[in-house]
């Protein structure tokens, strides 16, 4: 494997179309930022549009093209986050926690920034691990079957509810909710209709674009209307210079992009996580490690750099099961598969001993990538940061298209719209409440595979569950049997915050 | 004898539990019967027990909240209302229902200049015609983007077809 | 005023303006539903097919997917659909005769939709790892048999390409398994992989990239990519087991003459050069049958699933 590791590099470089590969990434990168940068727009659009394209050219460009829009689009999607709270994936949402409230205090460009700068290094360092690791990755891959999953994806539902804001009563009736949408729908293995109240629209179940749209960017719209014409940004700061990230702050901010990093990392290892458990998982982390835990979700750096950073680093070792085994880990990794195939390479182990310097001259076009997307975002970023410095009166609505168009182009159906405005007034009610949707959207994503990987275990275990994990899925056990640790150690330190919390409120009450 | 204390965590909990009730309450009507497949059921869990299992949480936990938290006193407030603040919020949600019921009937485009033009000018603080000149240039340029480009569909408008050469613009 | 009055005018003379009304068909995008999700084998063959296919029919074909529901999301969106040629579905054989007697759907797929063409087929193998020690589908039944129904195999959903032929070869070897689901092709091939299951079926298109860490015990029809194990035809199992139709269908009422129009453009399409090599090289073969021939097969492929069925769930 080494030797083809080092082919790599004169395949790369010496076939004269060195150039044009870096051209068709950054092509590709821009493509896809824009894609990404417009709500409703996903990565996978952009990728399938541009596939046949791909077809026409050579394997070694129109791979990394493919690579591009991905990283590009992946990004992409956090801009909007940021700045109107209107996430594109769910990938995004733990952006909108920290992202709006930095925008609104003028500090969009300097959270955009740190939004780039994390994602770039997280990539970058998890794609040197994968290239590095890729052979320990595809065992780690092989070795998580459905009992681990359901383990893992239980534990971090766990995880995360516990590190919300706000009393664990109320937490928990968000997350009852989250798995109650999610049921609605057919369940996912027998496809047996649940509370659909003999509704078609609603046997595919509630959709997730347009759920997290109505719930993230519908209440900061309603919030804003509520005070009318005034200044989107609170602006009695000149703002022709806008705030850049200083090196000060994103010096402060290492210990949180390398601990979002690994986390990222393990997440990607794991197939059938996925980037939005590690963004959570990652906010999670960062703002329990932190010593100024209520200062997230009202502007703090921290909360987009974590997110950022896991999300992105999810990416490299994902496609390790598309590269060394053949198998596609989710929509995206399958439009790569069929750009492979189309190029007449087959992914899998043929494909790592045969032409493994192929393989390896990818992941380095993800390096590069990743180098070309830091230049290229850092002249782009003021771009787009300066959009919401226009008038409220003329960003909202403009906004509201989005939301609606992007909701509607998710499933190209009507109903979605309604979707929409249902849980945006939902959405709006739960803000003012003062209610933590983070478990609600975190179970309504991962129920269905939840369930998905727990029914799995009972058909493999068949008659003797338990025998079956204790005997030949020790991992799994492993799991299981530390979850209840863990989650009372963090159900502790989360009530330790909450303490402070409420000690510092009334102290404030009291000195007010 | 004191009179109770109507916080929000009161009001959720008490819902909580009522969902609670009425889930447990639905599933035989709501939830579809697995065929059996070579004798065994093709559905490995009994599909009965995850709206069982849900119906028990909203019950358990709003009882929770009931008991231990309704007084908490940290984030447990109503929130102010101005009238203002209640009205705009009102009409806004009004017009984007207006906007979800004419998305398809008129197309994107005109739905979306109905949108924007009303909404800006509510809002107030605006140039009249540059509403207008934005409230049409922005959803066609949106529509051509995503039409055009990226072939995924908006509405078009369904009584007039307007093109530039083989391209839809609205 | 006169200057804003000219552009004005000058943009309006490049807007053309039609109401909707007949001219050649087809004179605007066709729009092809797929009622599956991104990246799966449909996707990848609209792609090829959609990219080529102008040059014969006089305008583009733009893919619309629309996931959900088994496939019942799309296949409702296109029944309901207005009829007139400009809304086709690319669906396959198992939702289009089987699902609606296994569930109940808001359309009739027999009766609702007629046959544009056949784009061509996939017909699944049986795999197992090549470590293991089932040199045959015969190997498996007997395991089956001996484990008292207890032998793990692999699926990729419910009533879908790969557990159909699966229950099928099943039902005629008269043997119990335990059928364990996974989320799709990559996550099933990846449990046999992992040894959780014993054998699955798959596509030789997906196959091949594993190499030689599977062994191919038998397939639907001659695959001599894969070394030309026997066919389940020729093992005794009749029926096109492990066929899945790549099928285009419209509306039924579509007017004949356009459904023609689209039939002549399939029919040269499967004829073309680069549609061929791309083809190829996706793995997948040319079969092509136009409408009217399958259609022919339509209706008693419809009645055997529906036997298949209550033999399965009569338990």
């Amino acid at each position: 494997m080494l030797e083809s590791f080092f082919n790599s590099f004169p395949l790369l470089l010496g076939s004269g179309n060195f150039l044009t590969i870096i051209f068709v990434i950054a092509l590709g990168l821009l493509i896809g930022l824009f894609v990404g940068a417009l709500p409703g727009l996903t990565t996978l659009m952009a990728m399938a549009i541009v596939l046949p394209i791909s077809f026409f050219m050579d394997p070694l460009v129109g791979i990394p093209f493919l690579i591009g829009v991905y990283k590009g689009g992946i990004f992409g999607g956090s801009i909007p986050a940021i700045l109107v709270s209107l996430p594109g994936t769910g990938a995004s949402v733990a952006t909108t926690f920290d992202g709006p409230p930095l925008t609104k205090m003028g500090k969009g460009r300097k959270a955009l920034e740190t939004a780039l700068f994390s994602s770039v290094i997280a990539d970058f360092s998890s794609d040197i691990v994968t290239i590095l690791l890729i052979g320990p990755i595809a065992l780690v891959a092989l070795l998580i079957g459905p009992p681990e999953l359901a383990a893992i994806l239980f534990l971090s539902i766990l995880i995360i509810s516990s590190t919300s804001s706000g009393s664990v009563g109320k937490n928990m009736i968000m997350l009852a909710a989250g798995l109650f949408i999610a049921m609605i729908g057919q369940d996912p293995i027998a496809a047996l209709s649940r509370f659909t109240f003999d509704v078609f629209e609603l046997r595919a179940g509630v959709p997730l674009l347009p759920m997290l749209i109505g719930l993230f960017a519908i209440p900061e719209i309603l919030i804003n209307i509520e005070t009318k014409a005034k200044e989107f940004v609170k602006t009695k700061l000149n703002l022709k210079k806008e705030e850049k990230l200083t090196w000060e702050e994103f010096l402060k901010l290492r210990k949180t992009i390398l601990r979002s990093t690994v986390i990222g990392t393990t997440i990607g290892m794991i197939p059938g996580v996925g980037q939005v458990v590690a963004a959570f998982v990652g906010y999670a982390a960062a703002k329990n490690s932190s010593k100024t835990p209520e200062k997230f979700g009202k502007g703090e750096l921290e909360g987009i750099a974590a997110p950022e950073a896991a999300n992105n680093a999810v990416n490299g070792p994902t496609l390790v099961p598309l590269l060394t085994l053949g198998i596609p880990g989710d929509n995206i990794t399958a439009i790569l598969l069929g750009a492979f195939i189309a190029h007449g390479l087959r992914p899998g182990p043929e494909l790592m001993s045969e032409q493994g310097s192929i393989v390896f001259a990818i992941l380095l076009c993800m390096l590069i990538a990743n180098i070309l997307f830091l230049i290229l975002g850092y002249f782009t970023m003021p771009l787009f940061s300066k959009v919401v410095t226009i008038k409220k009166s003329y960003l909202i609505p403009l906004t509201i298209i989005f939301a609606f168009a992007g909701s509607f182009v998710f499933r190209h159906n009507p109903v979605d719209l309604y979707f929409l405005l249902f849980f945006g007034i939902f959405g709006y009610i739960l803000k003012k409440l003062q209610f933590d949707v983070t478990p609600l959207v975190m179970a309504f994503i991962l129920a269905p595979s939840l369930e998905y990987a727990f029914g799995q275990t009972l058909s493999l275990g068949d008659d003797n569950v338990l025998m079956y994990l204790l005997s030949e899925r020790p991992i799994a056990a492993l799991i299981i049997v530390s979850t209840p640790v863990i989650t009372w150690k963090l159900f502790q330190r989360s009530k330790k915050l909450r303490d402070v919390a409420t000690s510092l409120t009334s102290s404030q009450v009291k000195s007010s | 004898m004191k009179s109770i204390n109507i916080t929000p965590n009161l009001v959720t909990s008490i819902i909580s539990i009522i969902f609670g009730i009425f889930i447990f309450l639905k599933i035989p009507t709501e939830v579809e019967k697995p065929l059996l497949l070579f004798g065994q059921s093709s559905s490995e869990i009994d599909p009965k027990i995850v709206p069982g299992i849900i119906s028990f949480m909203f019950f358990i936990f709003g009882l929770y909240t009931l008991f231990f938290e309704r007084e908490d006193k940290s984030i447990n407030v109503w929130p102010s209302f101005s009238k203002e603040m209640l009205l705009n919020v009102l009409v806004t949600i009004i017009f984007l229902f207006g906007y979800s019921l004419t998305f398809e009937s008129l197309g994107f485009v005109v739905s979306s200049f109905l949108l924007i033009f009303f909404l800006s000018n509510y809002m107030g603080n605006v140039n009249l015609k540059f509403v207008t000149l934005i409230a049409i240039i922005f959803p066609v340029t949106v529509f051509f983007i995503f039409v055009n480009i990226m072939h995924v569909f908006l509405p078009a408008f369904p009584f007039l077809e307007m093109r530039i050469g083989n391209f839809l613009i609205m | 005023m006169n200057n804003l009055l000219k552009t004005l005018i000058a943009i309006l003379a490049i807007i053309n303006f039609s109401w909707i009304a007949k001219a050649d068909y087809p004179e605007k995008p066709i729009t092809m539903v797929i009622p599956f999700g991104p990246g799966g084998s449909h996707d990848l063959n609209a792609r090829v097919f959609t990219s080529i296919i102008p040059q014969y029919l006089g305008n583009a074909i733009i893919v619309k997917l629309v996931p959900g529901a088994s496939g019942q999301t799309g296949t409702a969106m296109v029944a309901q659909a207005k009829p007139d040629g400009y809304t086709l579905l690319f669906t396959h054989n198992y939702v289009d005769q089987l699902q609606h007697h296994v569930k109940k759907l808001p359309y009739k797929p027999l009766s609702d939709f007629v046959t544009v063409g056949r784009l061509n087929y996939a017909a699944a193998c049986m795999i197992v790892l090549s470590k293991s020690k089932y040199q045959s589908v015969q190997d498996v039944f007997d395991a089956a048999k001996s484990s008292n129904g207890k032998l793990k195999l692999g699926h990729s959903g419910m009533w879908g390409a790969t557990m159909v032929p699966m229950a099928q070869l099943m039902s005629w070897g008269k043997v119990n398994a335990n059928l364990t689901p996974f989320k799709g092709g990559g996550p099933m091939v990846k449990g046999l992989l992992a040894g959780d299951v014993e054998a699955v079926l798959h596509f030789p298109s997906v196959i091949k990239g594993q190499g030689s860490k599977v062994r191919t015990l038998a397939c639907g029809a001659k695959e001599k990519s894969l070394g030309t194990p026997p066919t389940f035809e020729e093992l005794g199992f009749t029926g096109q087991i492990g066929y899945m139709d790549r099928i285009l269908m419209a509306p039924a009422k579509t007017p004949p003459e356009r459904i023609k129009i689209l039939q002549d453009a399939l029919s040269k399409l499967k004829d073309d050069k680069t549609f061929k090599k791309f083809m190829k090289r996706l793995g997948e073969n040319m079969k092509f049958m136009s409408g009217p021939d399958y259609e022919k097969i339509r209706a008693e492929k419809s009645n055997n699933y529906k036997s298949l069925v209550k033999q399965m769930t009569k338990g």
